[in-house]
């Protein structure tokens, strides 16, 4: 602390001390009235220092609303047209300018010549043309934006004017006369003194004065950097009016628009629209002051008095200053005075204020508070744009985004297909993860009703909570139909990531049953008619889930898939022909008659894949009879068939396989099928043929081969042929339950096993 | 002279009875098959089993003991359908031999027959028949004893020298001394 700063705060402290320990005897006139006298003596001191002090002050503030009123009407009822020195100055600059118009000529002329990006002609003729005419009208167009921030400005002043009271100046000396400060007229030394023979006591008074004081400073402190800023703007427009040319000339070069073009107009703007801005705070502050009397807490809130001051007292000081420090502020931030030195000054005003003033700090924070708050606020609508109501909102840089994404598609004649979908999915994704934000800072219990009233927001806003809300699963297949009519069609990219989220949360979970699902699936429920998308991510889901049971969903999922091959793909990929053909039987009749009751290739396919892997291409019988339907080697043949004959990658593959469990189907087929075949079969030449087969395989080989192998009486036959008791043991040793089951009639004689396969 | 293919199958536990059983009977063996160890289950198609019981009707042909009656008794052993200390009350049930004999061919059984799988034999006896056999060590050493003396139960029995410890607990398996001439044991792999 300075000692400046020392002795006032020593003094301040004596004056505390002696209000707080002079002893306080009420007078007592009976009693040589030495109370009286004593208590009368302190309260003339104060009283000296309460006048020398806010005297002060209100000469201060008095001095500087006269200046300020001078300046300001002055600013607005002239000194901007017919000045003189700014007209002349003008003309000389623009005339001084105008030169350098010839000069563009030559630069365009080159650029042009060497196809210089940016100074071509085609990027230099337009912003030249409307320089090289508007340039004459550069001070007119100055003086016109002047004239409209005026009367802005006289607007507020206005306002603040008391016919009664007079001119602005005269306003503020009335309402910030110390008198009218503090409540009760203690100003004068003989109040002081009343009030200190009264019970207040003297640490009332001393308290009220020093309240008073610091009252009266900021708003000293306000009209001092008012006054300043009054002056400072007078003097920069004008210079700002008269280098307007030279800044109607940079609009011309793309390299110097910016530093000349650009950065007259900000500073232009910012010191036009200064003083409007300020006056406007200001012009709340006037109002509080003049309707002081109307400011009124609940009664008995109002009615509290500390130190001579009562609640309401305090209500109308604290506002008061929060709009003379808040206007302070604000001009702070829009003074545009960076490096005149002004702004410097203007922070050292405010800091004073900060220091000195009760409750300035309080006001300093909530106006840092409030100003993140709004920069957040300002930065949102400048992106997002100003909300108007009903969840709509006008401008930001977002629509702008999406409209010239929109445009560029539709004038770019199919060069840009798609550029609209792509740019909106991108400001909605951009969305998305603000409303994620806002979701982890939401309570759980609270977080579906959020995203309810988000996406019912317009645009890419309400866009990106719905997709949201459809990725948390709260999704119906009514909010479905609803995006669907409220976002575009299905096809929209906004619906088709509507459907991928979705599947995401899971599909199923759409759907109030089963059956349900499958209805919407079929298209045969009338309210999801026309919704191919859903239909198709549908039957997808129900394949994936094992849910397609029966070949007229699955030829119609076909159908509806077919246009997009990736996601037919995807389908077949999934299918699983045993979740429509779910038994053995089953399999084995669709394979024999799979002409008429499939139809399909990629669902034959399937099935001969699945029954090859399960060992089904065997003989087919009756569950019940067990009578049989089909052999083996039929079922083989047909299976070869569907897989485009035995020399096909395929085919041989199906023949290996069957090999290995069942040997005898595919020498029984190739003997049935051989050309001259006998129409019955030799059973000698079948086990001949076996034993020839088996020649080549492991006892673990065999072993591994199916019940039906071992179950049919040439196998037996064929195991007694080639191996001995001991051996036969060996084999059956280690042998898995199925071919021990199947060995049942292995002991029957020979001759009872001949049979003959018709 | 090496077994054929109708013997092996006729004196095979696994195979005995296959051809003329119901289907559903045939389930009902192999499931309890399924639930032996596949020691037991690979002894049941063992050839030396049929070769056991082909040697044991040749060496008993002249008191009709039939192949696959022998079969039948060690499948049912084996599957736990008996139990196996009643190997000779079933022999001289169903061979109708008496029941010295009966001892004596039960004795051939379980010391020359089993030993490769009496403890697995054991182990399934004893979860199907808990506490009806013996502590362990004292089984391992079981043949079946006959007194000789008609009329009395035959009883295996544990070695003399496991006998005084066995005393108390293995109550299945003690009973009297096999007498002079009863106690003969076959050594049915010498044979031819």
């Amino acid at each position: 602390m300075s000692k400046k700063g020392n002795k006032f705060g020593v003094l301040l402290a004596v004056i505390i001390l002696l209000a707080v320990f002079v002893p306080q005897y009420q007078a007592r006139a009976d009693l040589f009235d030495i109370g009286s006298i004593a208590s009368g003596a302190v309260a003339k001191v104060v009283g000296y220092i309460n006048t020398l002090l806010l005297g002060f002050l209100g000469e201060v503030i008095s001095y500087f609303a006269q200046l300020i009123e001078e300046f300001i009407t002055l600013q607005t009822n002239g000194g901007i047209y017919n000045v003189a020195i700014v007209d002349g100055s003008w003309t000389i600059i623009r005339n001084f300018v105008n030169l350098f118009f010839i000069l563009a000529l030559i630069v365009m002329a080159f650029g042009t010549i060497f196809n210089i990006q940016r100074y071509t002609w085609k990027n230099m003729l337009a912003p030249f043309l409307i320089a090289a005419l508007l340039i004459n009208f550069s001070l007119t167009i100055g003086q016109y934006i002047i004239t409209v921030a005026n009367g802005l400005a006289t607007v507020f002043l206005r306002e603040m004017q008391d016919p009664q009271v007079g001119g602005i100046a005269a306003n503020f000396q009335n309402g910030f006369s110390s008198a009218k400060i503090i409540t009760s007229g203690t100003t004068s030394i003989s109040a002081l003194q009343a009030m200190g023979d009264a019970a207040a006591g003297i640490g009332s008074v001393v308290l009220t004065l020093i309240f008073s004081v610091i009252f009266l400073a900021a708003i000293a402190l306000a009209f001092i950097a008012t006054a300043i800023f009054s002056i400072v703007r007078l003097f920069m427009l004008w210079f700002l009016l008269i280098i307007s040319p030279i800044a109607w000339f940079g609009y011309t070069m793309p390299n110097l628009r910016s530093g000349t073009w650009s950065a007259w107009w900000k500073q232009f703007l910012c010191w036009c629209f200064f003083l409007p801005y300020f006056l406007f705070f200001m012009m709340f502050a006037v109002s509080f002051i003049k309707n002081k009397g109307l400011i009124s807490l609940p009664s008995t809130l109002g009615r509290i008095s500390v130190a001579g001051m009562t609640g309401n007292d305090f209500v109308f000081y604290l506002l008061s200053l929060i709009f003379l420090f808040g206007g302070m502020a604000i001009a702070h931030k829009l003074a545009c005075a960076s490096g005149t030195g002004v702004k410097a000054v203007f922070g050292k005003i405010e800091t004073g204020v900060r220091k000195y003033a009760p409750g300035a700090a309080y006001v300093r924070a909530t106006y840092t508070g409030a100003k993140e708050g709004l920069a957040a606020k300002g930065a949102e609508i400048k992106e997002r744009g100003m909300p108007i109501g009903f969840g709509r909102r006008v401008g930001g840089e977002q629509a702008e985004r999406l409209r010239t994404a929109r445009v560029a598609e539709a004038f770019g004649m199919g060069a840009k297909v798609g550029e609209a979908g792509r740019v909106q999915m991108a400001e909605i994704e951009k969305e998305a993860k603000r409303v994620r934000e806002q979701l982890l800072r939401t309570p759980a219990d609270q977080q579906k009703s959020f995203l309810e009233s988000s996406r019912s927001q317009k645009g890419v806003i309400g866009q990106a909570a719905a997709l949201e809300y459809v990725k948390q699963g709260y999704s119906t297949l009514a909010d479905y139909q609803e995006a669907v009519k409220k976002f575009g069609d299905e096809n929209s990219a906004f619906m088709r990531q509507y459907l991928e989220n979705l599947k995401q949360a899971k599909l199923s979970d759409l759907f109030k049953s089963p059956d349900a699902e499958l209805r919407i699936a079929r298209g045969e429920a009338e309210e999801t008619v026309g919704l191919v998308n859903l239909r198709r991510e549908l039957y997808k889901d129900l394949a994936k889930r094992n849910r397609i049971n029966n070949t007229a969903d699955y030829n119609q999922a076909k159908e509806i898939l077919s246009p997009i091959p990736a996601e037919l793909r995807s389908f077949l990929d999934s299918v699983k022909a045993e979740a429509i053909f779910t038994t053995r039987e089953q399999r084995q009749d669709a394979l024999l008659d799979s002409t008429n009751k499939i139809g399909d290739a990629d669902l034959e396919k399937k099935l001969v894949e699945f029954m090859k892997e399960k060992k089904e291409i065997t003989d087919f019988r009756k569950k019940d009879t067990k009578e049989l339907v089909a052999a083996g080697w039929q079922l083989r043949e047909k299976a070869l068939e569907i897989l485009g004959g035995k020399e096909t990658f395929d085919g041989k593959g199906l023949i290996k396989e069957i090999n290995n469990y069942n040997p005898i189907i595919n020498i029984e087929a190739e003997m049935r099928t051989a050309p001259g075949a006998k129409p019955f079969l030799d059973n000698e030449e079948l086990i001949s043929k076996l034993q020839e087969e088996l020649k080549g395989k492991s006892y673990a080989d065999i072993r591994k081969m199916s019940g039906k192998f071992f179950e049919d009486p040439a196998a037996q036959e064929a195991i007694k042929r080639m191996y001995d008791p001991k051996e036969i043991a060996d084999l059956i040793k280690n042998s898995s339950q199925e071919m021990r089951r199947a060995l049942k009639d292995f002991a029957i004689s020979e001759e009872k096993t001949k049979r003959s396969r018709t | 002279m090496p077994l054929t293919h109708q013997k092996y199958l006729q004196y095979s536990p696994f195979f005995v009875d296959a051809t003329e059983m119901s289907d559903l009977d045939w389930e009902r063996l192999n499931t309890k098959i399924d639930k032996i160890p596949q020691t037991l289950a690979d002894f049941l198609v063992d050839i030396k089993v049929s070769e056991f019981i082909d040697a044991l009707a040749q060496k008993y042909i002249q008191l009709s003991v039939q192949g696959p009656d022998m079969a039948r008794l060690i499948r049912d052993v084996v599957i736990r359908d008996i139990f196996i200390g009643d190997i000779p009350k079933e022999i001289s049930d169903r061979l109708g031999v008496d029941q010295t004999l009966a001892r004596e061919i039960a004795n051939l059984i379980i010391s020359q027959l089993f030993t490769p799988i009496i403890e697995d034999i054991k182990k399934v006896q004893n979860e199907r028949y808990p506490g009806r056999l013996p502590a362990q060590s004292q089984v391992s050493g079981v043949r079946v004893q006959g007194s000789g003396q008609s009329g009395q139960d035959p009883k295996p029995v544990a070695p003399p020298s496991y006998a005084k410890a066995s005393e108390g607990t293995a109550k299945h398996y003690q009973g009297e001394e096999l007498p002079e001439s009863g106690g003969n044991i076959i050594d049915l792999r010498s044979k031819s």
